[in-house]
């Protein structure tokens, strides 16, 4: 095991050298991807956070209390990116559907090493991890949050719900792609968007049942709302603690199972197209 | 056969073994709006071939007929329905990792290089993550620059390689890790005639000195009589052919081909078929153990307006295009 994680840590430091590489062979290309990265983070929260701001709040929240649930957002979104972001990893049903498994199934490395570093990109895919750091940061000082050990212990365990929720769904849903490629090949990035869009916003005020449906089924609410209310010592722990990791520990057996039980299918009958983009895009 | 007949063909000197393997395919057709029939394709059937340790084996057949799902079983990317496959004595799909350390798997219409970096950032990372120790990976990117001229490319990103750059970075990248054994599908695809000169001379200089088992497909088979002692001919799914060229031609007839230069029609030559005309000449086959010197010549003085004869044997090329030609119908 200890080899394995020196191998693990290897990789990532490889992957981050690629990155690093790939973000200075072309210093108007970096300039323009990290631009466009900023923009687009920017406008996804602005619609939610400009609301606030001109109503004195939404959903039961504070203008400020809005902007600690949007930077926490990102900061969870972008360090899940960061980690994952590169090469479709986190994109799984793009690598299924063009039939580019292949392509790690002739690596001498255990899959699960080559998903858990593969998608590695520190430099170019740490903008919405920046952003959200600033956010939160600005956050906490006008909120006045007291930053003990317990909260950052919390914001750590919010961090790794958020990703676990993300990859979880991604990789449950995008495991259709073993079945059908060609319908499926988008399906983790529909999975991604709707949760970029939803996960943004605080949900008070919702009838109880669509509340539940929010926080269990399709889990939007547990990916900052419910972090965010938590955070800010707004709920009581055991819902704050169980109910996340429960449905964070449902999505990631589902999907440990599902891609399981898809590449036992790849493995019977392979993927009949295959997408030349460049194999790993 | 069973796991001890199978197990008994085994030997230290084996590189790959294929044993009754049977691999199919279900597909679902729409035959109208709402229903789908499903049909049963049969990739590989009952197919059985051993290749030594240091083999130099050509793997060829029409479209369709099981080449890259044979190569895909090889690879540990497809089980089999029925029978065995084994690498190095091991299951490709169960020991993925140990095998796929000492096999090296090239497919023609696939890149290993890392798109937007340049050539060199593909093998910095082979090496990584094929675990390659310094010394041996210093070596062998050496020999590979050398021999497959790669230094003109060596800083290009791979996405501004032409097709035949990119298949020679490729064959380099394969072979990094200095695998014992090396399935190659179409490694000659799209190659100009001295890039396929290249890549041939290189091959037969690795299986020759360093006892490198390969196993090549392609559709050119001039390529493949020229590189591989052994040829594997697969039809519909099954082996129809395990041997050399000479058996081949032994096996399809002492095939011969007359070129006639004359003008007018092609006329007909007793014991010869005629198969067409080509640049002004008539050409016609015959099976030289059926007819004899003297019959073909007294035959062809018969005619007249004669300008020029050629006498030939026919190329692999056609013969195997005959075959496949048989095969189909």
């Amino acid at each position: 095991m200890a080899a394995k994680t020196r191998s693990v840590f290897r990789l990532w430091r490889l992957y981050a050298l690629m990155d690093l590489r790939w973000m200075l062979q072309d210093t108007a290309s970096m300039l323009i991807v990290l631009l466009s990265e900023t923009v687009q983070n920017l406008s996804a929260m602005a619609g939610v956070l400009l609301l606030a701001v001109r109503f004195g709040g939404v959903g039961g929240m504070t203008a400020d209390e809005v902007l600690f649930m949007l930077g926490f957002y990102e900061l969870a979104s972008g360090l899940c990116m960061m980690l994952f972001g590169g090469f479709n990893i986190a994109h799984i049903s793009r690598r299924i559907g063009r039939g580019q498994v292949d392509h790690m199934l002739i690596q001498p490395r255990p899959l699960w090493v080559q998903l858990l570093t593969e998608g590695f990109m520190p430099f170019s895919g740490s903008c919405g991890f920046l952003i959200g750091l600033v956010l939160t940061a600005a956050a906490i000082r006008r909120l006045h949050i007291a930053l003990t050990p317990v909260w950052f212990a919390l914001l750590g365990f919010y961090l790794l719900i958020h990703i676990a929720l993300t990859l979880g769904q991604s990789f449950l849903y995008g495991a259709s792609a073993f079945w059908q490629p060609v319908a499926c090949e988008e399906i983790s990035s529909m999975i991604l968007d709707l949760n970029s869009q939803l996960g943004r916003f605080p949900l008070f005020g919702l009838p109880g049942w669509l509340s539940g449906l929010l926080h269990t089924v399709l889990p939007v609410g547990l990916l900052a709302y419910l972090p965010a209310l938590s955070l800010l010592r707004q709920l009581g722990k055991p819902v704050e603690l169980g109910l996340p990791l429960g449905v964070a520990a449902v999505f990631v057996t589902a999907a440990v199972v599902c891609f399981q039980k898809g590449l036992k299918h790849y493995e019977q009958c392979s993927c009949n197209r295959y997408k030349d983009m460049g194999h790993r895009c | 056969m069973s796991n001890a007949a199978a197990t008994a063909t085994r030997t230290w000197d084996t590189a790959a073994e294929l044993c009754h393997v049977t691999k199919y395919f279900d597909q679902k057709r729409p035959v109208s709006l709402f229903k789908r029939e499903v049909q049963r394709i049969h990739a590989l059937d009952d197919v059985s071939f051993t290749l030594q340790k240091g083999e130099f084996a050509a793997y060829a057949g029409p479209n369709g007929a099981g080449k890259s799902t044979t190569f895909k079983l090889l690879s540990g990317m497809l089980r089999p329905q029925a029978g065995e496959v084994r690498l190095f004595g091991m299951d490709p799909a169960r020991s993925r990792i140990e095998v796929m350390r000492r096999t090296g798997v090239l497919f023609g219409n696939r890149s290993e290089l890392w798109w937007d970096h340049p050539v060199r950032a593909s093998f910095d990372w082979k090496k990584e993550v094929w675990d390659i120790p310094d010394d041996v990976y210093q070596r062998a990117v050496g020999e590979l620059r050398d021999l497959l001229d790669l230094d003109d490319i060596w800083h290009t990103f791979a996405r501004e390689l032409s097709l035949g750059q990119r298949m020679r970075a490729n064959l380099a990248l394969t072979l990094l890790h200095e695998p014992e054994l090396v399935l190659l599908d179409e490694p000659t695809l799209g190659l100009d005639v001295l890039a396929k000169r290249q890549m041939i001379d290189f091959l037969k200089r690795i299986n020759r000195e360093k006892q490198v088992t390969l196993l090549v497909t392609s559709h050119d088979m001039d390529d493949l009589t020229e590189m591989a002692d052994r040829l594997l001919l697969i039809n519909k799914g099954r082996l129809a052919f395990d041997g050399s060229y000479d058996q081949l031609v032994r096996t399809t007839g002492d095939s011969r081909i007359i070129r006639l230069l004359m003008r007018g029609d092609a006329p007909a030559i007793e014991g010869a078929s005629f198969i067409g005309t080509q640049d002004g000449r008539h050409v016609y086959r015959y099976d030289a153990a059926a007819l004899t010197p003297q019959q073909l010549f007294a035959a062809i003085a018969r005619i007249h307006g004669v300008e020029d004869v050629e006498l030939g044997r026919e190329a692999i090329e056609q013969v195997i295009a005959r075959l496949y030609e048989e095969w189909r119908r």
